[in-house]
């Protein structure tokens, strides 16, 4: 599911944090596997996973425009390098959407690039497939928005696209770069986050990837390593604080989808294990129901990343 | 549909500005954890009468009981005096940091207040679920009193971490701000219903400002508020005109303008939120911003 609504559901309960000092948080569960048409997203009924097909286009709609469809394929994308690019075992290629002056100027693609190449590479190894895997990413600006944000291309291929928001040109004022890096940031924890639950399952690395611990597993590492990329891609001195919530809403509504509970448990795992990592050092991030990053907070981020690297170690939580 | 592609359609309605969508379920979420405290103010006999807790089902009654002191402290024109039931044990550690958050809200409320005579502030410490409360206390030109309540864990007395200190000092603040809204120290709007609003929003530059300036010169995380506020100007009056007599509703809407209000002042300057306590600017800038804001009789949706 898009950054930007991460971040619009990140920031919902910022807000009640903010007014009373409660949040929570929800994340995705993606599997990809199909033809070169349809994405898949998962859907858990009694502990097992039905897999539900989800045409892969992008529903764009732009602020005066209604709602278009936009294909992948489409020539309004444009590939920013010929080839795909691999480093430490993970290849990606960028797209563009290229309408008119809405494309990203060169700067921006760079900077994007270069930050999820290091996010990319510090994911565990068994996430690595032979042929690797090609993440295909397709930047659109935040003036159009969109719905669906999956693809795979071809599954022979591993190819796995997902459609992000970035924006067109570097920003002017400290205003416009807490906004632009928080984007920024978004992005790359959407990608890592999305590619992780697609390596897992491509990988086969789950003997029953449906079963509630294996997808609680599944989801608590994506969440783990795409909170620690949200951080590492914050310049020393950004102005953005992150927030990692701990009070896992899902698990307090039984008339929810029961993949709430894997949800459920995934944060509560991150929430145990953040807690107590933190309150060694005495970290002052830590408030009731959240801690509070940013990105001078590299002590933390450390304490997280070796979260998250435990967490690679196992299969179930 | 997973459950995370149903939280992601209604977050992508909050985005395309169907925001009335979640502002109501986010409000009733938090409708038990905002303050309900209402005060009357009583011109002849210079008191204020607090009401704290309103919905709560049991009462306290503070004067049946013989309160043990637990600290006084003093400094710049205030007092602080901790109490309890029973005698409880406090750290001298822990009291003389106290003592220095005091001193540091005492300097930060005479700066956004400057008509503040002395306060003394009588903290009534306790611990279980809360209760609903009425007491009276004084405002005079020689002294403001005022009582207030923190609902503690029987080992923890009082809030260990700084964000929660920090967050009782705000409910400390906001109520100081309310006496002398009541009291017509400050100014406010002709019209009731503007002047309720405005009470709360003013109140919120306890939460927005207050906060983060008395992390200032620390390496303390102080909250920021999102961008998301912007989005919810028009459902949070939606929800405010559904429930318009309760005091959290006035609360949550009042805070909503009076953040996307403090966001514009910012952006003005090209400023972010404060994020920690090193961000001197930003702190100034919301201590300034407030300081005018509360100097100001406009209706807040205006």
């Amino acid at each position: 599911m898009s950054f930007i609504h991460r971040l619009k559901l990140g920031a919902l309960f910022i807000c009640s944090i903010f007014l009373t000092g409660c949040g929570s948080s929800i994340a995705t569960g993606v599997l990809a596997k199909n033809d070169d048409i349809h994405a898949v997203v998962t859907k858990m009924r009694n502990n097992q996973v039905e897999i539900v097909g989800i045409e892969s286009r992008l529903s764009a709609q732009s602020q005066q425009e209604p709602l278009i469809t936009l294909d992948f394929q489409s020539q309004e994308f444009t590939a920013s390098t010929e080839r795909a690019k691999c480093i430490a075992g993970h290849c990606w290629q960028i797209i563009v959407y290229d309408e008119n002056s809405l494309m990203q100027t060169t700067a921006v693609v760079e900077r994007f690039e270069t930050k999820l190449s290091q996010a990319l590479q510090a994911l565990p190894d068994m996430l690595f497939g032979t042929p690797p895997f090609v993440l295909k990413i397709y930047l659109v600006p935040p003036s159009r928005q969109f719905d669906d944000m999956y693809k795979v291309t071809d599954v022979s291929q591993r190819n796995f696209g997902i459609a992000i928001h970035l924006d067109g040109e570097l920003p002017l004022s400290r205003r416009q770069q807490r906004a632009f890096d928080e984007r920024e940031a978004m992005a790359v924890a959407a990608v890592i986050h999305e590619f992780i639950h697609f390596a897992s399952l491509q990988n086969d690395l789950y003997e029953n990837p449906w079963a509630l611990s294996a997808a609680a597993h599944m989801e608590a590492l994506a969440k783990c390593y795409e909170n620690w990329s949200f951080l590492t891609t914050l310049d020393e001195d950004s102005k953005v604080q992150h927030s990692i919530l701990f009070d896992p809403l899902a698990q307090t509504k039984p008339d929810r989808h029961e993949l709430a509970q894997a949800h459920g448990r995934a944060t509560e795992y991150l929430a145990h294990k953040i807690k107590q990592s933190f309150a060694a050092m005495a970290s002052p991030t830590l408030f009731a129901n959240q801690t509070l990053l940013s990105a001078s907070n590299t002590q933390e981020q450390r304490l997280l990343l070796n979260i998250c690297r435990d967490l690679s170690q196992i299969r179930e939580l | 549909m997973n459950l995370y592609r149903f939280t992601v359609m209604s977050i992508l309605l909050l985005l395309a500005g169907c925001s009335s969508v979640l502002t109501p379920l986010i409000y009733a979420g938090l409708k038990n954890k905002l303050p309900d405290t209402e005060v009357e103010y009583i011109a002849s006999e210079e008191q204020l009468v607090w009401h704290r807790n309103t919905s709560q089902a049991q009462q306290l009654n503070v004067k049946a009981h013989d309160w043990h002191e637990l600290h006084q402290g003093s400094s710049a024109g205030w007092q602080w005096q901790f109490v309890a039931l029973v005698p409880k044990n406090i750290s001298a550690q822990e009291l003389s940091e106290w003592d220095d958050l005091f001193e540091r809200f005492a300097k930060i409320n005479a700066k956004l207040l400057p008509n503040l005579g002395k306060v003394k502030v009588t903290l009534y410490l306790l611990s279980g679920s809360k209760q609903q409360v009425t007491v009276d206390s004084t405002i005079n030109s020689d002294v403001l009193e005022l009582p207030s309540f923190y609902w503690g864990e029987d080992e923890k007395v009082l809030p260990q971490k700084f964000s929660e200190r920090i967050d009782l000092l705000a409910e400390l603040g906001t109520e100081l701000q309310m006496a002398q809204f009541a009291s017509s120290v400050l100014p406010q709007p002709s019209n009731r219903e503007a002047a309720q609003l405005k009470m709360h929003a003013n109140s919120a530059c306890w939460r927005l400002a207050v906060r983060p300036a008395l992390a200032l010169n620390t390496e303390q995380v102080v909250k920021a508020p999102p961008s998301a506020f912007s989005d919810m100007a028009e459902s949070a009056k939606k929800v405010y005109q559904k429930h318009r007599s309760e005091i959290p509703a006035q609360s949550f809407y009042a805070t909503v303008l009076l953040v996307n209000e403090a966001d514009r002042y910012m952006a003005a300057a090209d400023l972010n939120w404060p994020l920690r306590g090193s961000d001197e600017r930003e702190i100034s800038a919301l201590v300034d911003f407030c300081k005018s804001y509360l100097m100001i009789a406009k209706d807040p949706r205006t």
